[in-house]
């Protein structure tokens, strides 16, 4: 029994709970993931930002290069790398010849013997001078080049210029102050907290964009990284730092937002699941006091019947007079008792299908009860049950539907009488007051625990403690007289006492 | 032949008579050897002749200032390192430089650790205040990246460059380059392509952490100064005086040459490195001040020669752009030297100047060799090398009556009393460099 009306909805709801734990826990490693994936987006984008930002520079420094170079001769090439920033060497090739610097000539210097001994190999290969073709007529850009070549203490460049079909200039360019110039005028945009490093082929890191400084561990790491592109394809950019400057931030917003989400999917489920499982109790419940209900009315006939056949038998077979007129009381009795509990069905089952119909009238509250009460006369002489009524002298009527207020009566008394009557008495007292009549059906049995006393006006509703042990009852009673003293425009409450049960039906008094 | 031509022709005969000397419109050039009368020898002998320069102030008006404006970049070291009273002093300095600027100069400050911030980008400082709480706001912290320091420097100080301005950036450290090119051969090439682009790095060593090799180079090829700030304190003169210097600039794009006539050998030039191309020698230098004296030593090799002969040298010329009006002007001077059989005549034409320059040259070579010498471990030698230095610079300057060369003989004998004492080495390394690069340079103290 608890299993079905408690165990299902907790496990259904536990069972709710932990698929929305699972679905929040999927949703967070999508989204995290997600983040992730979109940082080294970011972080791609930067990269690809910066070295586009490089090769904006370099073409604009070849533009430079190419209106010094082009047309220079010996004289101006020998000034060039004497004055120009970048420049720590020149040369002119014609005709697959070196023709400047010309160690031959009285003035060549130590330099420029330097010079064309740590190029010598790129000569030899014939790969820096063009070889007759001549270079496309696409502009100034297109026909530079740039000769990058690893000489003693590392990685040198050579820019050339095809002049024409035969004749090449150029410069040999510092990497050092190629790279100052490259790092003092690259200036990354939006590096939002991170940073980008310029790193060499060997790893050294040649300059940092941004502050983020990462740590050792991430140093080799980085969210992106990749070539610097020509004419530095050895040399290559690295974006460090975005995820842990902005990361954790967007991190713990997206978790805030998924544990919102997810938070309140579980609390409606729980809502959900805690209304529909009092409503499944409440049908459960339902259907069995229906059953039970059944088994009580079946119970209740059958007692009064028995009762009616034993004294109608004993009534014909006996011989005495008063013996018979006895029988005859008992089964009047009896009778009355199944006419009210057929009246008691009846007026359940109108309750059931629709507003009970009162029709009210002046009543005399005197002959009201003495009617009422009549029928559980013998029934309090045999139990030695005594009921009082006290009615005040100036109310000598009330303002009621008198079949329904005997029904309401009967109930209250019924009651008392099955499960108080080891109180040995019942009080019936009314109470006029200026808008409305108060009457009480007292008794002094074990009275009802306060956690009931609602529940006890519930159809079918009997209370399972020791009060009705062995009493018979169909639970209809009380409900049906909270329905009629509504119908009234009244109501009926179980007062709290110190001993028994107190009823009160308050009865409207009309103006 | 026009009048104008006959002029010009007529003016450069009386130019090329004058006994050695010349003036472009900003700089004066020089030139004659150690002595005009060699005793005569039936081998080539040698002997030195100097070309010097000096800066021509231009004459104040009323309505004109000599003074140039400036285009200063200040690059400093804001490492971890730098907290305390070196910061304290850095910013006051700075400040002070400030304040002393107008709405004529151009000013950028970059500060760098780790990374690298350009805290002023370059500015006319038109408004001071507001300028000085960004050099306030200077805060010491993380590595030294001063190879992208000075890059950024170069970059903010390229976009104020020429107009008439003196260009310099002036940088402060106190520890060793970390973070990017970091080695003596690289801040080299760097100081290079500064000079070469018109922008003195001036170096300033604080405290006693920082690689003065390093900072020397970077500042010698670059044709800037060097110093080594031993107090923090030292810091406020420091930059008072590259202010002032770079105010009295008058010449930039300086180029001497000096040609031999065939049988007169250039052999070397003393204490500088030189381009010799067959009989021509070439200097560049970056830019003289008014009043800057800067002289070349060069080592020649002369033909045998008889008494009574009389024999060219060589003939010097220099081509300057003027700072104030970025014109350009040229001038020459030559030199000549006579032979003699009288040893006494011979001794009597020594030029006493020159000579006290050739003694400064040499002791300063001699003062890089002991460095090296104690580098390389070896102590004894270079403590003997710092003291015949010594004694050699105080003779010199008692026979010439020059008190700075035997200021200079103390200095050596000093370095040679710590070239034993590894913890007195460094500082005196540092002080050596520093003064050794102001012999070279020829910068003021």
């Amino acid at each position: 029994m608890f299993w079905r009306e408690r165990g299902l909805p907790l496990l259904a709801g536990l069972a709710g709970l932990a698929l929305v734990g699972w679905l929040a826990a999927r949703d967070a490693a999508t989204e995290l993931g997600g983040q992730e994936l979109s940082i080294t987006l970011v972080a791609q984008t930067r990269l690809d930002g910066t070295r586009r930002e490089v090769s904006d520079w370099m073409l604009s420094l070849q533009d430079g290069l190419w209106r010094e170079l082009h047309g220079a001769n010996a004289a101006e090439l020998d000034a060039l790398w004497q004055t120009h920033p970048l420049a720590v060497g020149a040369f002119r090739a014609s005709r697959g010849r070196v023709v400047f610097p010309d160690t031959s000539a009285p003035g060549a210097t130590d330099e420029q013997r330097a010079f064309l001994q740590r190029t010598e190999r790129l000569w030899s290969g014939r790969a820096v001078i063009s070889s007759g073709a001549a270079a496309s007529e696409g502009g100034a850009r297109s026909r530079i080049d740039w000769i990058p070549w690893h000489w003693e203490d590392g990685l040198h460049f050579l820019v050339r210029i095809a002049l024409d079909d035969s004749t090449d200039v150029g410069l040999e360019i510092d990497r050092t102050a190629l790279l100052s110039r490259l790092v003092g005028e690259v200036v990354p945009r939006d590096l939002g907290g991170g940073s980008i490093e310029l790193v060499d082929g060997s790893g050294r890191l040649l300059h940092r964009w941004g502050s983020h400084v990462p740590d050792s561990a991430n140093a080799t790491h980085p969210l992106a990284s990749g070539s610097l592109g020509a004419p530095f394809e050895n040399w290559s950019l690295r974006v460090h730092g975005l995820e842990s400057v902005w990361g954790p931030l967007a991190r713990q917003t997206s978790l805030r937002n998924i544990a919102l989400r997810w938070g309140l999917a579980a609390v409606i489920w729980v809502v959900v699941v805690f209304l529909v499982s009092r409503e499944w109790t409440r049908t459960l419940r339902e259907a069995r006091l229906k059953t039970g209900f059944v088994q009580q009315v079946s119970h209740e006939l059958r007692t009064p019947l028995t009762n009616i056949r034993l004294h109608a038998e004993l009534a014909r077979d006996g011989t005495l007079e008063d013996d018979t007129y006895k029988h005859l009381e008992v089964v009047g009795q009896e009778t009355e008792r199944l006419s009210r509990l057929v009246a008691n069905i009846l007026t359940f089952a109108r309750s059931e299908k629709g507003p009970l119909k009162i029709q009210p009238a002046l009543v005399e509250v005197r002959s009201l009860l003495e009617a009422a009460l009549a029928p559980f006369a013998p029934s309090a002489n045999r139990t030695g049950v005594r009921i009082e009524t006290r009615l005040p002298p100036e109310e000598s009527h009330i303002y009621v539907d008198p079949d329904a207020a005997t029904q309401i009566l009967q109930n209250l008394v019924g009651n008392a009488l099955k499960y108080a009557w080891t109180g040995k008495w019942i009080g019936i007292t009314l109470v006029g007051c200026s808008n409305r009549w108060e009457i009480r059906v007292q008794d002094l049995g074990r009275g009802i625990a306060s956690s009931q006393r609602e529940a006890i006006f519930e159809p079918f509703f009997r209370l399972s403690d020791r009060i009705n042990e062995g009493v018979a009852g169909t639970g209809i009673g009380l409900g049906i007289a909270r329905d009629l003293a509504r119908g009234h425009g009244g109501e009926l409450l179980l007062e709290t006492g110190s001993t028994g049960c107190t009823f009160l039906w308050i009865l409207p008094r009309p103006a | 032949m026009n009048r104008t031509t006959s002029f010009s022709f007529a003016l450069a005969l009386l130019v090329a008579l004058l006994p050695g000397t010349a003036r472009a419109q900003s700089v004066r050039l020089e030139a004659k050897p150690l002595q005009s009368v060699l005793v005569e020898s039936p081998r080539p002998q040698r002997t030195t002749i100097q070309i010097a320069i000096e800066g021509v102030a231009p004459v104040a008006t009323a309505s004109t200032t000599q003074k140039a404006p400036l285009n200063l970049s200040l690059v400093l070291d804001r490492s971890g390192s730098m907290s305390g009273a070196k910061i304290d002093n850095l910013r006051r300095a700075a400040l002070d430089v400030l304040e002393r600027m107008g709405p004529q100069d151009v000013l950028s400050v970059v500060a760098f650790d780790d990374a690298i911030d350009v805290i002023l980008p370059a500015t006319r400082v038109t408004d001071p205040t507001a300028l000085r709480s960004r050099i306030l706001a200077l805060q010491p912290g993380g590595m030294t990246a001063l190879f992208g320091g000075v890059s950024q420097g170069l970059a903010q100080a390229r976009k104020f460059k020429g107009e008439g301005r003196s260009t310099r950036l002036v940088l402060v450290s106190d520890g060793q380059a970390n973070v990017g090119p970091s080695s003596v051969s690289e801040l080299a090439a760097l100081g290079r392509s500064a000079g070469k682009e018109g922008v003195p790095v001036s170096t300033v060593g604080l405290g006693e952490g920082y690689n003065e090799d390093l900072m020397q180079q970077l500042a010698l090829n670059s044709d800037g100064n060097h110093d080594f700030a031993q107090h923090p304190a030292d810091l406020a003169r420091i930059f008072d005086r590259e202010f002032g210097d770079a105010q009295e600039i008058v010449a930039t794009d300086i180029e001497i040459r000096f040609r031999c006539p065939e049988g007169v050998r250039p052999v070397r030039v003393l204490d500088r490195e030189a381009r010799i191309s067959g009989q021509e020698l070439t200097v560049r230098w970056n830019q003289v001040a008014g009043g800057q004296k800067k002289l070349l030593l060069l080592e020649v090799e002369v033909p045998a020669g008889k008494a009574g002969a009389n024999i060219a040298l060589g003939a010097a010329s220099v081509s300057v752009k003027d700072r104030a009006t970025g014109a350009g002007s040229t001038a020459t001077a030559s030199a000549n030297v006579a032979f003699t059989a009288d040893k006494v005549i011979a001794t009597a034409s020594v030029d006493r100047a020159t000579k006290a320059a050739v003694v400064r040259a040499t002791a300063n070579e001699n003062l890089k060799k002991a460095i090296e010498m104690r580098d390389r471990g070896q102590r004894a030698e270079a403590k003997a090398a710092l003291r015949q230095n010594a004694a050699m610079l105080d003779s010199a300057g008692v026979e010439l009556g020059d008190s700075k060369l035997r200021e200079d003989a103390v200095l050596s004998n000093t370095a040679a009393e710590k070239v034993e004492s590894e913890v007195e080495w460094g500082s005196s390394r540092k002080s050596l460099r520093s003064k050794q690069h102001k012999i070279t340079t020829q910068s003021k103290e």
